[in-house]
């Protein structure tokens, strides 16, 4: 019998914990997202500025520096390749809404406020349009670091927490 | 549909692809040009007419101001046609066209951006001229035996016709003949295409037929263009669109020397004194064309009116070519 109840305690606070820290990991991985898209739209302007690609192209060679953003560039840039009479801001917001991100509404406000802009203007506009989205994006992080500082310790006191009262009331 | 059209449909705004498609087949087949302007009608030449779009289907030879391309509409077309690419075509901005697959071209006007007193690009368009390339195969073979002298061989040409007269499909056409041994041996071509107009290289391939032994060096200066297909492709025959600078007098004067035939196109019109036309007079003194060819739009593009030889004596011209 206490073996049962020993193995019943252990899962619980295996789940609750569990909890806890997907909880945790989802906001870090919101933290990794935007640090990465910052880098992929870095990358975007090199591309366009100094390698003078085409957005397709420019597409495609930012993916790899987007770590886990990568396929939303990739996607953009299969679109872009295939053309088929859609315009940059069509494919990108389509990629947008396609792309299972975990960011959250105001992040992907400031990524679909990109679309309209894109390829549409000279190289100038377009890396001021690309670092102002970059900026935004920035700000973003630097508000979801915070937030995650505080609430990823919380989720996990938490999760132990909660898991610990469980036990001991069904003990 | 028209296979023309179907190159140029994804570069138009979703409504409109269908209000132009509805288009009667026999208008549609004839199409030259659509001219697109923000907040404006459409207008689309054909070969003997032109009309603007009144809806779907329609045209009309009042200004429909009911029905106009928006401004949005116009937004779109533009990053359709630049691949959503604006940036990257500085280049082809500043020459005032861009090239669509399929040789099509849309010509743009706009804000020209200055850098030292040149137009380094354009930018805020205010107008797209999409300009339909149809190839007609075969077009210039009726006139292929007048540019023949005695002796069989090629003759030193220029090609002379107003805008739209066809002067660019000639010169194409015969490219594509000569390549393909018309004149009985293939004959190397060297084509320099400078605005990309009659081989419309895109990628570095040709989206119009030039022929099996044409090699083309795109948006090179003629001039320029001449003398590296001449050092590099040992050509037999070098074709040039457009000539009128003095550089470009002078590099065909050069292949001309270098015993290169020179097949080349000047704007004019039938009947014109070309002597009086200073890049032209010291060519046409040097008689270094032996065969000038006269063409308009009267029967359709590429109407060849007269051919004459260096001493502007009318060659002996078979019906069924001189209309």
């Amino acid at each position: 019998m206490s073996v049962l109840k020993l193995v019943g305690g252990l899962l619980i606070m295996a789940a609750t914990i569990g909890i806890g820290k997907l909880a945790a990991a989802r906001l870090q991985n919101r933290c990794r997202m935007l640090f990465d898209l910052q880098q992929g739209l870095l990358s975007l302007a090199s591309q366009i500025g100094y390698a003078d690609l085409p957005l397709s192209r420019a597409m495609s060679g930012a993916a790899p520096a987007a770590g886990s953003a990568a396929p939303l560039f990739l996607a953009a840039a299969g679109a872009l390749n295939e053309g088929q009479g859609r315009t940059a801001g069509d494919i990108w917001q389509d990629c947008l809404s396609d792309w299972q991100s975990g960011l959250r509404d105001k992040d992907i406000q400031i990524l679909r406020a990109l679309g309209p802009q894109l390829g549409l203007t000279g190289r100038e506009e377009q890396l001021q349009i690309l670092e102002l989205t970059r900026l935004a994006l920035a700000g973003q992080e630097k508000e979801a670091l915070h937030y995650a500082g505080n609430f990823c310790r919380v989720w996990r006191c938490l999760s132990w927490g909660c898991g610990l009262v469980m036990v001991l009331l069904l003990l | 549909m028209d296979e023309t059209y179907k190159q140029i449909m994804p570069y138009l705004p979703g409504a409109w692809r269908q209000y132009i498609s509805d288009l009667p087949p026999a208008l549609l087949a004839e199409t030259e040009e659509i001219r697109l302007r923000p907040e404006h009608p459409v207008l689309l030449r054909f070969h003997h007419q032109e009309g603007w779009l009144s809806g779907m289907g329609r045209l009309s030879q009042d200004l429909p101001m009911n029905f106009c391309f928006s401004g949005e509409d116009f937004r779109k077309t533009v990053l359709l046609i630049t691949d959503s690419s604006y940036y990257a075509l500085a280049e082809e901005l500043r020459r005032g066209y861009v090239t669509l697959p399929g040789g099509h071209r849309a010509g743009v006007t706009g804000r020209a951006v200055l850098e030292k007193g040149q137009v380094r690009t354009l930018k805020d368009l205010s107008a797209v001229n999409i300009r339909l390339a149809r190839h007609i195969p075969g077009l210039a073979r009726p006139l292929l035996p007048l540019l023949v002298d005695r002796r069989g061989e090629l003759c030193q040409t220029l090609l002379v016709a107003p805008p739209r007269a066809g002067k660019t499909t000639m010169l194409r056409d015969l490219a594509c003949l000569l390549s393909s041994g018309a004149l009985g041996q293939p004959l190397c071509c060297g084509i320099a295409d400078e605005r990309s107009e009659l081989a419309a290289l895109r990628l570095g391939i040709a989206q119009l037929p030039v022929g099996p032994r044409s090699y083309v060096l795109d948006g090179c200066p003629k001039a320029e263009g001449l003398m590296m297909l001449l050092r590099s492709m040992g050509p037999q025959v070098l074709l040039c669109d457009e000539i009128g600078r003095a550089e470009d007098v002078a590099a065909i004067a050069e292949a001309a020397h270098a015993g290169v035939k020179v097949i080349a196109t000047a704007h004019g019109a039938p009947g014109e004194d070309l002597a009086r036309r200073p890049a032209l007079r010291q060519l046409l003194a040097d008689k270094a064309f032996t065969r000038i060819v006269f063409l308009s739009r009267r029967l359709g593009p590429g109407t060849v009116e007269t051919v004459v030889d260096e001493e502007m004596r009318p060659v002996d011209c078979p019906r069924n070519v001189c209309a």
